[in-house]
């Protein structure tokens, strides 16, 4: 299609009938607004894990056994260094009674000094004895005090519902991810009646028992941990971003203004792009998504990408208008001429986005869903409707000569650049570039996945959270780095000395794997009691080959422990990381497949993996097994792409070859920077070529023709640049400010995705500058 | 050891009715980082300094420097070991669950299966001690008693009559000791004395002797009516026996009286080692741990409460200690 016909097709379709466009562009903007009033934040833990890896699958199917990943620790510290007085305990008591009133929380399975299930056992001449830690009687006294002491230390849960010096004691709870919230007992298909946990609710009731406790008791601070906590942290972080956007909104409106010197050609992006955010938005809200912590920053993303679009169209406009057309006319010139190429850019940005779906994290999905549908808005918002009210826009004479001056004046500048495509500048830019990409390349084969640093990655170093996971690895014996396998087997399965002598031979070779701290068992346990059955002799600390004597060890041992279910064919083991670093998961991961592979007994199953690590195990797993097909797929579509638009296999070359270096070199950065491959970062380079791919794009349309009607490459690329050097400059940095300002957010994994972006969309600007033309003149030698 | 595995096969099938593919006494010990911080349980110090540990998991662990460095070294099996003897700086014996005896000819550093019994009646030896190069008498659980004649090779069970119980059944033997040649002592798990006039049972701690090099045993009257886990002879001939809730009792006449000693603790005692005339030292459940000096008792617990089974004095001051927790090297004066 010729360039005259795209231009009378335009005009006659769209130009002709401007009001009637805008107005459409009017009522479906208020429409839109509507929906956008209806937006809600979307949290759940479900999403964040790949859902259909095998891990994750024990996982989803044991959950409500043996609690899954979602575990609520609420510590409370005596400052004073010690609990042993009165108003702690009282203290202890309130917060055990509210946290098992949370709405989600499994009652049974709420552990702390005050509930039932914390009991201790000891042996006498009698056989054994036992009771609950505090006894019914207890009045908060210094002699119940004492008694509640001994107890503890019978207990053995020193380390773990009490710190190790006793300056601090536990509630522990799990979270169902639904729940009934009326008292009826749910029956048999009547499911309709549960409700899924709201985790962000859950925080905030959290969040009041922290504040409550504090004031009522001036002795006591309270930390908390678990999933929920920190999702509730991650999104009230999350309401901090509106700030981020309103700090880019302004810079980049400032810097629209110096770039056009014109108040309407600064508001008029800005306003389109506005638009295309509050239709994303409502579209997202009218297909029944809500925005969760991690895709808040998208609509970032899109007002940035809508800005720099749309500085290309004032660009076009400026220009015809400058060369004599009217603004009507320019602006039809203008929409011609971008429309495809712009579609292009922004059809690739929206096919790097979709790909983003092969990764079975629906956490990732959503992202690739709420940036495609921006993009594909910007193509309506940006490339029709802001050429259409540009076409209203009316310039004096001083204005559209000083265009032309401040044109005229940008040439010695791109005679300059330009000579990036004439020899030697070329040969010396190939080869450097080369060499960056192989160092790049190198440098990215340490990039660590998962997350390095301890505790909520999401989250600062210093956040509240993070100081009070600290607190509780620091003066418990647990942390949050369990894994649990769980030893699957026949009904009664316990009460048979082999699969139990298997889980114990298991458990042992787990301990001893380089990064395991401790682990915990039903056939240790059982251990114990037989240990105790027997008059408390160590000898007999083992497990009996008599299975009625096992049988009697067993029977002492409570489901509630998390140990073993009601028929006792699951049994977990549970293991304790020194961390959750990525090596050290997989270092357990493998001796577990190991140990299955030749160890097993024939009807013992080990099942990867519930827990804390064992989610990250599988995000682990499931992240970089994506990241491979994940950017032979980006980059085969977006390679496909510039084979179409320019029909030029040299050409696409030219394109693609920059973004290679580039994501090589950010995948170096993350190396550099101590960021993991994780799920918020993993999409952030399918991102960043997709976007990236843009200024080629813009480059190289232009620079084809001229190539093609004979000019040399360095002619050619100046003549380019002279009519879209100064938009691609100005591209990339209203995209890189857009993204920059997450620098400044408080979780963590925005600040890793804003520095990766903005050296993403900062380098690719400077390799489609740069290293195209020294390409393109190296593939077009004549 | 043919004949044991043929017998020990339809054992395990008949009472698992499956396959046995990898059971505890076909599979030699596993060599782990923790074997040093697992349950252990007996602990000698052999002439020349070396310490040898026994315990879980058939785990056999060897220091040369007092207990501050220490090996674990290959074992053909992984029961529990629960004592560990030896003649001299070479030969040296240890026993365990499903009646495992392991012997050594070079200080610990290889040892060899000599007898290994499947027995749900009988299942475990507690205690072992070599009565001269030939002779070594091994007790257990119900009453197991095996004796071998020729320095380990072979081994005989006995049924020690004298020490049968009201209904002639046998309790828990957990403890030897030879105090001559032919005179040894035992210690074990409370057994049935009698019926009262309401007709409930009546029950006494296990003490007994024998004078004849194990020919034939006899009881000795105890005070307790719980149960001990050990014995221990001083260089005077006192006796010394203790075990459950804290009860250690004296005897200076061989067992005919004897003093029962008031330390304020509730915990078992598990063993005993006696410094000098003076000193002595007691460990048990709960981490306790008795110094007892002339003219005081000094009693702690380990902080994390986990059990001491055993202890061995390596010199004047420190105490290598091993039980729940793994090896420990105490210092008696930073008591």
């Amino acid at each position: 299609m010729t360039k005259n016909k795209l231009e009378s097709i335009v005009s006659k379709v769209f130009f002709s009938k401007r009001a009637l466009w805008i107005s459409l562009f009017a009522v479906f903007t208020a429409v839109m607004v509507y929906f956008v009033t209806q937006l809600r934040v979307d949290a759940s833990f479900e999403k964040n894990i790949p859902l259909k890896h095998e891990y994750m699958q024990t996982y989803i199917e044991y959950q409500d056994q043996f609690g899954g990943a979602n575990r609520v620790l609420v510590a409370l510290e005596d400052t004073s260094g010690n609990i042993f007085n009165a108003s702690f305990f009282e203290a202890l008591k309130e917060t055990t009674n509210r946290v098992a009133g949370i709405a989600g929380v499994n009652q049974p399975q709420v552990e702390s000094l005050f509930t039932p299930n914390t009991r201790y056992i000891e042996a006498s001449e009698q056989g054994l004895e036992g009771g609950p830690v505090i006894p019914a009687r207890f009045d908060g006294s210094e002699r119940a005090l004492k008694q509640v002491e001994e107890n503890i230390l019978k207990a053995g849960i020193v380390g773990r519902l009490v710190s190790n010096e006793f300056e601090s004691a536990m509630v522990s709870a799990q979270l169902l991810s639904e729940y009934n919230p009326t008292d009826v007992e749910v029956t048999g298909e009547n499911g309709e009646q549960m409700v899924q946990t709201d985790f962000v609710r859950v925080a905030h009731d959290l969040e009041k028992i922290r504040t409550d406790i504090e004031a009522k008791y001036p002795n006591v601070e309270v930390h908390i941990i678990g999933f929920s906590k920190m999702i509730g942290d991650v999104s009230d972080a999350a309401g901090g971003v509106i700030v981020f956007f309103l700090i880019a909104l302004a810079i980049t409106a400032l810097l629209v203004y110096w770039y056009s010197r014109s108040i309407k050609l600064t508001a008029l992006p800005i306003l389109t792009s506005i638009i295309a955010v509050v239709w994303q938005l409502g579209l997202l809200t009218a297909l029944g998504y809500g925005i969760d912590p991690m895709s808040i920053l998208v609509p970032f993303l899109i007002f940035a990408i809508g800005v720099s679009h749309g500085v290309q169209m004032i660009n076009g406009v400026q220009h015809n208008v400058a060369h004599g057309m009217k603004t009507y006319n320019a602006a039809i010139a203008a929409c011609a001429a971008l429309i495809v190429p712009g579609g292009i850019a922004l059809l690739s940005d929206t096919v790097g986005f979709l790909t983003l779906q092969l990764i079975e994290i629906d956490i990732i999905r959503e992202l690739a869903v709420t940036a495609s549908i921006g993009v594909a808005v910007l193509i309506l918002t940006n490339l029709l409707l802001l050429p259409l009210l540009l076409s209203y826009t009316h310039f004096s004479d001083k204005f559209v000569q000083s265009v032309r001056d401040r044109e005229h004046a940008r040439e010695k500048w791109w005679k300059k650049i330009a000579g990036f495509a004439r020899k030697p500048a070329s040969t010396i830019i190939i080869i450097v570039s080369l060499l960056l990409g192989i160092i790049g390349y190198w440098q990215s084969l340490n990039m660590k996945v998962g997350d390095l640093q301890s505790g909520a990655p999401a989250l600062r170093q210093d956040s509240t959270y993070n100081l009070d996971n600290k607190y509780i690895t620091d003066t418990y014996a647990i942390g949050t780095d369990v894994i649990y396998v769980l030893a699957k087997t026949k009904t009664d399965g316990c009460t048979y000395y082999d699969i139990m002598n298997n889980i114990d031979q298991f458990q042992w070779e787990m301990n001893n794997v380089k990064g395991v701290q401790s682990t915990i068992s039903l056939p240790q346990v059982a251990k114990v009691v037989n240990g105790m059955l027997s008059e408390g002799n160590l000898k007999w600390k083992m497990l009996p080959k008599d299975e009625a004597v096992l049988v009697q060890s067993i029977s002492r041992v409570e489901t509630s422990t998390g140990l073993l279910n009601s028929d006792c064919s699951v049994m977990p083991v549970m293991i304790f990381l020194d961390d959750h670093k990525a090596e050290t998961i997989e270092r357990l991961v493998s001796a577990v497949k190991d140990f299955r592979a030749n160890k097993a007994h024939e009807e013992v199953e080990y099942l990867l993996a519930t827990g804390p690590v064992g989610v990250m195990a599988a995000t682990n797993e499931a992240v970089s097994a994506a990241q491979i097909p994940m950017m032979i797929w980006v980059y085969l579509a977006v390679t496909l792409l510039c084979l179409i638009s320019f029909r030029s296999v040299r050409g696409t070359i030219c394109v693609i070859l920059p973004l290679v270096v580039v994501s090589f070199l950010a995948q170096a950065l993350m190396t550099w920077l101590q960021i993991g491959l994780t799920v918020a970062t993993l999409p952030v380079i399918a991102l960043g070529v997709g976007i990236g791919v843009d200024y080629g794009i813009y480059i190289f349309s232009r620079m084809v023709g001229f190539i093609r009607s004979g000019m040399s490459v360095a002619d050619a690329y100046f003549e380019t640049l002279k009519l879209t050097g100064n938009a691609v400059l100005f591209t990339g940095l209203t995209l890189a400010i857009g993204v920059s300002t997450w620098l400044m957010s408080a979780l963590q994994f925005q600040a890793d995705m804003g520095i990766m972006l903005t050296f993403m969309f900062l380098v690719n600007m400077l390799g489609a500058i740069i290293l195209l033309p020294a390409l393109a003149a190296l593939l077009y030698r004549r | 050891m043919k004949a044991i595995i043929k017998y020990a096969f339809p054992l395990v099938l008949l009472f698992t009715g499956i396959q046995v593919s990898s059971s505890a006494e076909t599979e030699p010990a596993l060599i782990a980082d923790k074997a040093v911080k697992s349950l252990l349980l007996d602990v000698e110090m052999l002439e020349s300094g070396r310490l040898v540990t026994v315990g879980e998991r058939g785990h056999i662990l060897l220091s040369d420097d007092q207990g501050i460095e220490w090996r674990q070294v290959p074992v053909p099996t992984r029961e529990q070991l629960t004592a560990v003897d030896f003649l001299d700086d070479k030969r040296g014996i240890a026993v365990g669950f499903s009646q495992t005896i392991l012997m050594t000819n070079d200080g610990g550093e290889s040892w060899q299966l000599t007898h290994h019994e499947e027995s749900f009646e009988q299942p475990a030896l507690f205690d072992v001690q070599f009565i001269n190069g030939d002779k070594i008498v091994a007790v257990g659980s119900y009453g197991l008693y095996l004796e071998s004649s020729d320095g380990g090779e072979t081994w005989e069970a006995q049924e020690v009559e004298g020490l049968a119980d009201y209904y002639g059944f046998f309790s828990h033997f957990y403890s030897i000791q030879k105090v001559t040649d032919d005179y040894w002592v035992m210690a074990g798990e409370k057994f049935i004395d009698g019926v009262d006039e309401d007709g409930f049972e009546t029950s006494s701690a296990l003490a007994a002797e024998t004078r004849d090099g194990g020919e034939t045993w006899q009881k000795l009257p105890t005070p307790y009516d719980g149960s001990f886990f050990g014995i221990e002879v001083d260089d005077k001939g006192y006796l010394y026996v203790y075990g459950l809730r804290g009860n250690l009792y004296i005897s200076k006449d061989a067992g005919q009286s004897w003093q029962g000693q008031f330390l304020s603790t509730a915990s078992g005692f598990h063993d005993m080692a006696i410094l000098d005339e003076n000193r002595w030292v007691l460990v048990g459940t709960g981490g306790v741990l008795v110094y007892k000096t002339l003219t005081s008792t000094d009693i702690k617990k380990r902080k994390d409460l986990k059990g001491r089974a055993a202890v061995v004095a390596v010199d004047e001051d420190t105490l290598v200690v091993v039980g729940d927790g793994g090896v420990e090297r105490l210092s008696l004066s930073q008591q």
